[in-house]
Order: C-alpha cells, then sequence, then structure tokens
C-alpha cells in the first residue's frame, strides 16, 4: 500500500463517505419499499446503484489497493460504528480478490473491472451471512431466552440453502447490470477530456 | 466526558457479548448502561429514542410467538437479528457520535493503524455530513429545476453532482493537506490530555462487571 500517495489516500477516503451515503439511501428506499425481504435484497439493490461510484474511484486512483483501502475504510468504520464484527472480514476478502482480479490479471481492461466489481459486491454480504454460518449462536440465543425446540425450529425454515443460493444470484444480477450501468455513465460524463478539464485545474 | 478508549471498551465488550449466549436481562443492563452513557454525553432525545426502540424490539419478541404467517415470521426473526446486534450499534453510536475529530485520531494512532487507513478514515468522518448536506440542496434543486422528471433521473443527476463535487473536494483537500502536512501524521506532535477520570473507571469497572456475572449465570 506503500505507493499510494496522500492524494489517492484522499480520495479513497471521499468515495468512501460517498458510497457511504449511497448505501444509506439504499437501505433507506429498502426498508421502506420491501419491509422485510429489503435487508436481504440489500446487497444486490446495492451493486445495482452504486457502480458509478466504484468505477470513477477507479478512475481517479488506478493503482493496486485503492479497492482494498476503499472497502477496508468502509469495513473500519462500519466495524466502529458497532455494526456486526465478521463484516469487515468478507469486506476485505472480497475486495482484495477484486484488487487482484482488476490489477493482477490479464483479460480485457473493460471485462476485468466489471468481474473486479461483481467481486467487489459481495462484500456486502458480510452481515446476512451469520444468519446461515451463525445459525447456531441465534439459537443459542433463544434458548436461552426460553424459547421450545419447535419454535426455534419454525424460526429458521426460511435460512435456506436455496434462498442463500438465490440472493448471491440476486447479487451477481445485480453487480452485472449496476457495474455496466456505471461504466457508462462514468464514461459519458467522466470521460477522459473532463476529467483532463479538472485535473488540469489542479495540477 | 467519557475517555474514548473506555467507549472503544464498551464498543469491544458489545461484541464478546455479540459471540457468547447471554441472559436478557444482562442485554438489558448493558443497554441501560449504553444508554445512560450517551444521556450523559449530551444526547438525551437520541438515548430516549434508542431506549424506545429497544422497548418495541422486545415487545416484538414477546409477540414472536403469535405470527404465523411468513411476513410474520421474517419480521421476527429480523427483530431477533436486530436485537442480539443492539448493544453494539449503540456502543458504535455512541463512539461515533460523541467523538471529536481530533479524538478519532489519537484513537487510531493509538491503536497502532497504519497511515493509509487513518487518513481516508479522518477524511471518511469529515465528508459524510458535507454530502449529507450536498445530496439534500442538489436533490431538492433537482426537484425546482425538472419538476416533471422521474425519481430515477433526479437521483441519477443527483449522483453526478455528486461525484463531480467529490473529485474538486479530493483535489483540494490533498492541497490543503500537504500545505498544513496532515500527511505527516507520524511525525506531527499532538497535545492532548487522555487521562482517565473517576467517571471513566466507573464505566470500565461496570462493563467488565457484566462479563464477570454473565460467567456466573
Amino acid at each position: 500500500m506503500k505507493h499510494l500517495t496522500t492524494k489517492d489516500l484522499m480520495t479513497a477516503g471521499i468515495f468512501s463517505a460517498l458510497y457511504f451515503l449511497a448505501i444509506g439511501l439504499v437501505t433507506f428506499i429498502c426498508m421502506f419499499t420491501l419491509p422485510v425481504l429489503g435487508n436481504f435484497l440489500l446487497p444486490a439493490v446495492a451493486a445495482l446503484t452504486t457502480g458509478s461510484i466504484y468505477f470513477l474511484l477507479l478512475k481517479q486512483v488506478p493503482k493496486f489497493g485503492a479497492i482494498t483501502i476503499f472497502s477496508l475504510v468502509m469495513g473500519t468504520f462500519l466495524l466502529l460504528s458497532g455494526h456486526f464484527p465478521l463484516a469487515i472480514i468478507a469486506n476485505l476478502g472480497f475486495s482484495g480478490l477484486a484488487d487482484w482480479f482488476t490489477y493482477r490479471t490479464t483479460f480485457q481492461t473493460k471485462h476485468k473491472s466489471l468481474l473486479g466489481y461483481i467481486l467487489f459486491s459481495y462484500g456486502l454480504t458480510g452481515p446476512l451471512l451469520p444468519l446461515w454460518f451463525m445459525k447456531q449462536q441465534y439459537i443459542d440465543n433463544l434458548t436461552s431466552r426460553g424459547k421450545t425446540a419447535t419454535y426455534i425450529s419454525g424460526m429458521f425454515q426460511y435460512v435456506t440453502p436455496t434462498f442463500f443460493i438465490l440472493l448471491m444470484f440476486f447479487i451477481l444480477i445485480g453487480a452485472i447490470l449496476g457495474g455496466i450501468y456505471g461504466q457508462k455513465l462514468v464514461a459519458k460524463h467522466f470521460g477522459q477530456t473532463s476529467s483532463k478539464q479538472i485535473s488540469d485545474l489542479y495540477d | 466526558m467519557i475517555n474514548i478508549q473506555i467507549k472503544c471498551l464498551l464498543l469491544f465488550i458489545t461484541h464478546i457479548f455479540l459471540f457468547i449466549p447471554f441472559h436478557p436481562v444482562q442485554q438489558t443492563v448493558l443497554v441501560g448502561l449504553l444508554l445512560s452513557i450517551l444521556f450523559l454525553e449530551k444526547e438525551r432525545k437520541r438515548s430516549l429514542l434508542y431506549g424506545s426502540i429497544y422497548l418495541v424490539l422486545l415487545g416484538i419478541l414477546i409477540a414472536l410467538p403469535y405470527f404465523k404467517s411468513f411476513l410474520g415470521h421474517s419480521f421476527g426473526q429480523l427483530a431477533m437479528v436486530f436485537l442480539l446486534l443492539y448493544p453494539c450499534f449503540l456502543a458504535g453510536s455512541l463512539l461515533i457520535r460523541t467523538s471529536l475529530l481530533s479524538d478519532w485520531i489519537l484513537l487510531l494512532k493509538k491503536c497502532r493503524l497504519p497511515m493509509y487507513l487513518i487518513l481516508p478514515i479522518t477524511v471518511m468522518f469529515r465528508f459524510i455530513p458535507h454530502f449529507k448536506e450536498d445530496f439534500k440542496h442538489t436533490f431538492r434543486l433537482q426537484k425546482m429545476r425538472v419538476p416533471h422528471s422521474s425519481l430515477f433521473k433526479r437521483l441519477e443527476r443527483t449522483l453526478i453532482v455528486l461525484l463531480h463535487a467529490a473529485i474538486q473536494s479530493s483535489q483540494e483537500l490533498t492541497m490543503a493537506a500537504l500545505a498544513k502536512g496532515i500527511n505527516q501524521l507520524e511525525t506531527r506532535p499532538v497535545s492532548k490530555l487522555t487521562s482517565l477520570t473517576f467517571l471513566d473507571y466507573l464505566v470500565a469497572t461496570s462493563s467488565l462487571g457484566l462479563i464477570v456475572w454473565r460467567s456466573f449465570l
């Protein structure tokens, strides 16, 4: 990460703030339009809407490590703001993969950045994964609250592998559509000329 | 009021509580402690609001056996997850809402976080309220300029404006940071009183006491 300059770090921080705001807005919309399902679909909807922020960051800081920093900042912020601690692991893992895929593979630039975005989008599944992979914690918690086994099995009848696969599929579709839209939006509004004009102003 | 290190300790303790099964009474005591600190930190309205939300979540959990439909079950399940994460959320909210940016930098430095994380995190903290305000103004402006456009179009235009603002802000901030020497956080001298008060010790002891209580119950 040492090759990232102060400007790169500042840009990552500013884009993280924007990304955080976008995620907050998406959460708000999801909660009110789809009261229950919205929470499960949040990573897919977020992937659909935040593509432009990701691709503009990629354009502004085209260096290995920028995506990881971007995601790590979000993860640390979520951790410090009391969100699920394991979320940072999913964030870090998927963003590291996205970084590696974007800068260390030899695919065509447009395609590998889209694939990188798809991987990055899976980082948002962190808060949801415990429902499937830490089921025992929830069951212990319910047992300590005096709930019966029949009641507990009824509670978890919808936390199934099929539902999990379906969610992952939705994220994939959301990331593909959001990525293509984000790439187009960045190319249209922040193309070579417009970004050069902005950077010329400050160089 | 409360030292930022103690707030961090509280966050750590709430995370411990997340991984071990605990009694609802212990959770309520922990939530009560966090709400009282929030109240003491002059976030009175927020503390009352969070207290009411906790009571509503508890109410939903009690009424859960009466929900028979899929929607009811899912709703109850979500309420349970929220309830499990609620102390963490409260400790996080306490840490974020009642700490100054300078305290944050100090805490992150004390945690020995690398420079490439401290800088973006502090920038992020600084810019979240800025973009929030920008979003509100731009969104309203779009409504006034093109009143019959769809919500999607309005959101897209607002996003483009915000993205332009982000690029400009990053350039300006870099120049300001370089001029002020913020990029040299490791060598920059900082004077800050970090000693713990009686209240800090009291909060730390009570929160650690909760863990002892948990191991005996």
